[in-house]
């Protein structure tokens, strides 16, 4: 017996770590992608052909000889052409909350889209049912559908809206430099000032928690408290944020700062701060908390918190971007075009065309603001 | 289908045979498969998914060494399979196909890596995040020892002896001639022979 037996049954039957768990991960992600393509046509090319063939025969006999073919004429001429709807690209697992000049939309998975209201920003509720949004002075909570459940109204404008994480029981805005927050169920009576230094960031609750959230205080500086108690769980130096965001299990926060990323342990200590090529203008923090998407002047990057390793993901004037929630799709606003684009895996490129005109041109491009979870 | 629970999609590498190459029976039914999923079939996608995900995934392991980086490319070679389902010949094996297509991608990731890693040592002293854990080392002595050879040295032992490609075929999947494929392949033998005499 040669080595190469016994070396080919090892090499074979070796189990190997995350086979199986990974083959169990990989099936929906494989049977996704089929249900997103077209399946082939059944009939053959010369079946297909002669059909053709047939049909226009048929039609042109029709149209030349028959009484009723000025009739048939006209059907076809008035025939409305018929098209998917610009969002129709959208794999399933999640809607996506877009704003544009015209207000916040929710857009499904199967292409429709439902305007919830005259929105400047606009955040989702833990599980995608509701969505808080602000409109002047008044803090709103809709449904999916785009029915108010309830309105609060303030005396100055608000905004920056954040439902917290953990079963919906909270929603934190910012009232000029005040930190509010109201219970999720809109009830004015609990509607209270948490902090009065507040910078126009916002706030990120600390997943899966409705008690713990952090924000951006006016002397730059980051604060996480306890809403319940009131009590400053710990505070941390730094340049001030644009965004804030809780990898899973808070055990990593993410700032981004103008021109670097600031990662920090679920304490307040800082890891690491990478710097980035440029003016850092959109973030979105990967689920998996280990990587994230920065758009840095005209150029979307992928970032590697660990080591700071950086790829460029796609090159254009993007306008919002978005993961989805499994982590496997980048969605972003290219307003240059006037189209999404879902970056999937293997850097392959989904466009979908047209989506001003799909929501209203007057409200021009919309802006990606989040993509909510699978229901 | 979606309803499956994870555990229907346990492979079985150990079976004897189930890694074994396609017999003609077998290739008449990889065909039809193919042709079912070119019509939408996802019954048909699964049987396929079912039939060669254990190789590809255990191909993918064994030139990377990274149970996370061969999940991926084991997944993104049957997503580009699916995607490009409508343009494959179904005169030509499915098999080899997603084979090569996992074969090349791993090496690109081991060579990308072993780049980063000069990178990242370079850069050690002024690194404050802690790295991502490794994965685990296997216990076995033959895959730690084909850990030890060059990605291009492990794509040929694997296309040989997981994938069962002839050396021809194997030089032309990852395009290089059939005398550094059989160079190749004589000294991993070597290398690996010895690990399994002891």
């Amino acid at each position: 017996m040669s080595a190469a037996d016994p070396l080919r049954d090892r090499l074979r039957e070796q189990p190997l770590p995350g086979e199986a768990d990974a083959a169990a991960r990989s099936w929906p992600v494989v049977e996704a992608a089929l249900a997103e393509r077209a399946p082939a046509p059944r009939r053959s090319r010369v079946t297909m052909r002669v059909a053709l063939v047939l049909a226009l025969l048929s039609i042109g006999l029709a149209t030349a000889l028959s009484p009723a073919g000025a009739w048939i004429g006209d059907r076809f001429r008035d025939e409305p052409a018929t098209t998917k709807p610009a969002f129709a690209g959208l794999p399933p697992g999640g809607s996506v909350l877009a704003i544009s000049g015209s207000g916040a939309y929710a857009i499904r998975p199967d292409g429709s889209s439902r305007r919830l209201g005259a929105f400047s920003a606009a955040g989702w509720s833990p599980h995608g049912l509701h969505v808080a949004g602000v409109e002047g002075r008044r803090l709103v909570a809709v449904d999916a559908a785009g029915t108010v459940k309830w309105t609060l109204t303030s005396r100055t404008p608000v905004g920056h809206p954040a439902w917290s994480t953990g079963l919906g029981y909270a929603v934190a805005y910012l009232e000029g430099r005040s930190l509010k927050v109201v219970a999720g169920n809109g009830d004015p009576t609990t509607n209270r000032v948490l902090r009065r230094d507040a910078a126009p960031v916002t706030p990120a609750w600390r997943p899966d928690s409705d008690r713990v959230l952090t924000y951006a205080t006016r002397a730059g500086a980051l604060a996480t408290v306890d809403v319940q108690t009131g009590h400053t769980l710990w505070t941390a130096p730094g340049a001030a944020p644009r965004v804030l965001a809780w990898g899973p299990g808070g055990r990593r926060l993410v700032a981004l700062r103008s021109r670097s990323v600031t990662v920090l342990d679920g304490s307040g200590r800082t890891l690491s701060t990478i710097s980035l090529p440029g003016v850092a203008r959109a973030f979105a923090l990967h689920p998996s908390g280990k990587r994230a998407a920065i758009v840095v002047g005209r150029r979307v990057l992928g970032l590697r918190l660990a080591d700071g390793e950086t790829r460029q993901l796609f090159q254009g004037g993007v306008d919002g971007i978005a993961w989805s929630q499994d982590g496997r799709r980048l969605l972003l606003g290219w307003g240059d075009a006037d189209q999404w684009l879902l970056l999937g895996p293997g850097g392959r490129i989904t466009a979908l065309h047209g989506v001003s005109e799909e929501l209203g041109a007057a409200g021009g491009f919309p802006h990606v603001a989040a993509w909510c979870c699978a229901r | 289908m979606s309803g499956d629970s994870p555990a229907a999609f346990v492979p079985a590498a150990s079976r004897p045979g189930l890694l074994a190459r396609a017999e003609p029976a077998s290739r008449r039914q990889e065909r039809r498969l193919v042709r079912d999923v070119q019509r939408g079939s996802a019954a048909a996608l699964e049987e396929l998914f079912r039939r060669e995900w254990p190789r590809a995934y255990r191909a993918a392991y064994l030139v990377v060494h990274d149970a996370a980086a061969a999940e991926d490319i084991a997944q993104e070679a049957f997503l580009a399979a699916v995607r490009s389902i409508d343009r494959f010949d179904r005169r030509r094996p499915f098999g080899p196909w997603m084979h090569r297509i996992v074969v090349n991608r791993a090496i690109d990731v081991t060579r990308a890596r072993a780049l980063r890693r000069e990178v990242d040592a370079a850069a050690a002293n002024s690194a404050e995040a802690p790295p991502d854990q490794p994965s685990s080392p296997l216990p076995d002595d033959v895959v730690t020892a084909l850990g030890e050879l060059s990605p291009e040295h492990r794509a040929v032992v694997v296309l040989r002896f997981v994938c069962d490609y002839t050396p021809g075929e194997i030089a032309r999947a990852l395009d290089m001639p059939r005398g550094t494929v059989n160079s190749r392949l004589r000294r991993a033998l070597d290398r690996l022979g010895e690990v399994i005499e002891r």
